[in-house]
C-alpha cells in the first residue's frame, strides 16, 4: 500500500517538473524536452505490482494530458502501454543502474513512437511535423541521462530504507 | 517469471485502461474539448496551478543558470558583436531578480498602450506547457482576468505570438503561430496578402501567397492583415529568410521564421477586444509599410 502511495506521489511530482522545468522557457535542449514522466513511470512500473505499475502510468498521462490541454487520453493510453511494457519486461533486465538505463533508453524510443503515432492517428499530426524524427531520436536519448538520477530516487522512496540498485 | 494469475490481471488492467483511455480520446474530439473534458481541464488546472507557482519560483533559477551555461558554449562560435552582446544578456540575466523582471514586463506594457490604443492589455506569465510533441501553452491569466478566446497575444515589443484557444477561471491555453494547424492571414512590405502556417517547429513558418506580385526579398517582413476581428492589422508575425520569386503568381515557402524567439518566451500580453468592438467590420486598410504612420513598424522582438 505505501509503495502505491509513494509512486503516485512520486508521478505527481514528475507532472509537476515535467510541466515547469521542461516546459516553454524552460529547459530543452535543441528545443526538445524530456519526458521525466515517462522515465518515472518506467522505473516505478518496475518495482510495482502489475496494476499498481499502469495505475501510474494511467495517472500521469491523464494529469500531463490535463494540464497541457491536449486531446485528453491521449498519453494517458501511451504510458499505460508504456508501463506495461515496463512490467512485461522486468524479470529480463534486472542486472543495474546501467541496465536499468538502457531498458528507459529502449522503453522510451517504444512509448515516443507510440505517442507520435496514436496523435497522428487521432488528428494531432505529430509524425508529419519536420522536427518529429528529431522529436522521436532525442527524447530517449534526454530519458536515458535522467534515469541515472531518476533510479536511486524512485528505489529509495519506494523501498524506503532498503538500498537502492537499479530497476 | 511473474506468477499467471498477476499477468493475467495486468492484463485486464491494461485493456481496462486502454478501453477507458480510448474513450477520453473519442469523447474529447466529439465534444471539441467542451461541456465535460472542458470542465474537468479547468478543475485539473485550477488545482495545480498553485503549486505550478511554487515549482516555478524554485525551477526559474535553475533555468537560468541552465540557460547561461547553453549560451556560454554557442557563443565561442559567434562573431565579436553577436559574444557582446549574448555576454551582456548573461550578465543581466546572472543579475536579475524577480522584481527586475516584472519591472520590464510593466514598461513593456505601458509601451505596448500606445501601440493598441483601443484594445485592453493582459500581461501574464507563461505557467506551463506539454512536451515535446505539444507546443501549445498555458498562461497565468483567465476568463477572471477578463481573457477570452480568439485572443491574440503578442510580445513584449507586440510581435503575433498566438491565439487564445481556451479560457479556465485562472489560466488560459495559447496556440502559438508555430503550431502545426495554425493559420494566419498576413501581407507583405509590398502588399501581397497571404497566409501562414505553423509547421510544428520553432524555427520554420510556411508562407502561401496566390496573388503574389513582387518577390520577397530577406527580411521581408510579414505583419497581421485582416485576420479576424480580434486581431489588429499590421502585427509583425514573420521574417523571409531566403529569397521568394514569383512563380506563376504564386509564392509558396517555408523559408520564414517566427519574429518571436519562442525559446526565450516568458511573458506575453493578451489583446484583448472592447466588447462594443467585437461584431463591428474589420479595419481591412493595408498597413502602412513605410513605417511612418503604422504603430507597429517597429515592433517585434
Amino acid at each position: 500500500m505505501r509503495t502505491r502511495s509513494v509512486s503516485l506521489l512520486l508521478i505527481l511530482v514528475a507532472v509537476l517538473v515535467q510541466t515547469t522545468l521542461f516546459s516553454v522557457g524552460g529547459i530543452r535542449p535543441f528545443r526538445v524536452a524530456p519526458d521525466l514522466v515517462m522515465v518515472v513511470t518506467i522505473v516505478a512500473a518496475r518495482r510495482l505490482d502489475d496494476d499498481a505499475a499502469l495505475l501510474v502510468g494511467f495517472t500521469g498521462g491523464v494529469l500531463i494530458d490535463l494540464l497541457a490541454s491536449s486531446l485528453l487520453g491521449w498519453r494517458a493510453l501511451t504510458l499505460t502501454l508504456v508501463a506495461y511494457m515496463a512490467v512485461r519486461t522486468r524479470s529480463r533486465f534486472d542486472l543495474g543502474l546501467m541496465s536499468g538505463a538502457l531498458v528507459v533508453l529502449v522503453l522510451s524510443f517504444a512509448g515516443v513512437v507510440l505517442l507520435a503515432v496514436v496523435g497522428t492517428l487521432f488528428g494531432q499530426a505529430t509524425l508529419t511535423e519536420p522536427d518529429a524524427l528529431r522529436r522521436i531520436m532525442l527524447v530517449p536519448g534526454y530519458n536515458f541521462l535522467l534515469a541515472f538520477l531518476v533510479q536511486p530516487i524512485v528505489g529509495r522512496a519506494v523501498e524506503g530504507k532498503q538500498r537502492s540498485r537499479g530497476l | 517469471m511473474l506468477p499467471y494469475g498477476s499477468s493475467r490481471r495486468g492484463t485486464v488492467t491494461l485493456g481496462v485502461l486502454a478501453l477507458i483511455s480510448f474513450l477520453l480520446m473519442t469523447f474529447d474530439i466529439r465534444s471539441s474539448g467542451e461541456g465535460f473534458t472542458q470542465t474537468i481541464r479547468s478543475g485539473a488546472q485550477t488545482i495545480f496551478n498553485p503549486f505550478q507557482h511554487v515549482a516555478q519560483a524554485v525551477i526559474d533559477p535553475v533555468v537560468d543558470a541552465f540557460d547561461a551555461l547553453a549560451n556560454l558554449a554557442s557563443l565561442r562560435e559567434e562573431n565579436d558583436r553577436l559574444r557582446g552582446e549574448r555576454e551582456e544578456l548573461l550578465s543581466r540575466l546572472a543579475e536579475a531578480e524577480a522584481a527586475l523582471v516584472e519591472n520590464d514586463q510593466l514598461r513593456a506594457l505601458l509601451a505596448l498602450y500606445d501601440q493598441f490604443p483601443e484594445y485592453t492589455l493582459t500581461a501574464a506569465a507563461i505557467l506551463s506547457s506539454g512536451d515535446s510533441f505539444d507546443l501549445r501553452f498555458t498562461i497565468n491569466r483567465g476568463a477572471n482576468d477578463g481573457i477570452v478566446v480568439g485572443s491574440a497575444v503578442v510580445d513584449d515589443a507586440g510581435a503575433l505570438i498566438g491565439f487564445i484557444v481556451d479560457v479556465s477561471e485562472t489560466t488560459s491555453t495559447v496556440d502559438p503561430i508555430i503550431a502545426s494547424g495554425t493559420v494566419v492571414s498576413v501581407v507583405t512590405d509590398g502588399g501581397d496578402p497571404g497566409i501562414i502556417s505553423g509547421q510544428g517547429t520553432e524555427d520554420e513558418l510556411r508562407l502561401e501567397i496566390y496573388d503574389a506580385t513582387a518577390d520577397l526579398s530577406v527580411d521581408s517582413v510579414l505583419r497581421t492583415f485582416r485576420h479576424d476581428n480580434n486581431t489588429p492589422n499590421g502585427l509583425n508575425v514573420a521574417i523571409v529568410t531566403v529569397p521568394a520569386p514569383v512563380n506563376v503568381s504564386k509564392i509558396d515557402t517555408n523559408s520564414v521564421v517566427p519574429f518571436v524567439d519562442f525559446t526565450r518566451l516568458q511573458f506575453v500580453t493578451v489583446l484583448g477586444v472592447p466588447s462594443d468592438l467585437v461584431d463591428e467590420p474589420t479595419d481591412t486598410t493595408i498597413p502602412d509599410t513605410t513605417g511612418s504612420t503604422d504603430s507597429t513598424a517597429d515592433g517585434g522582438s
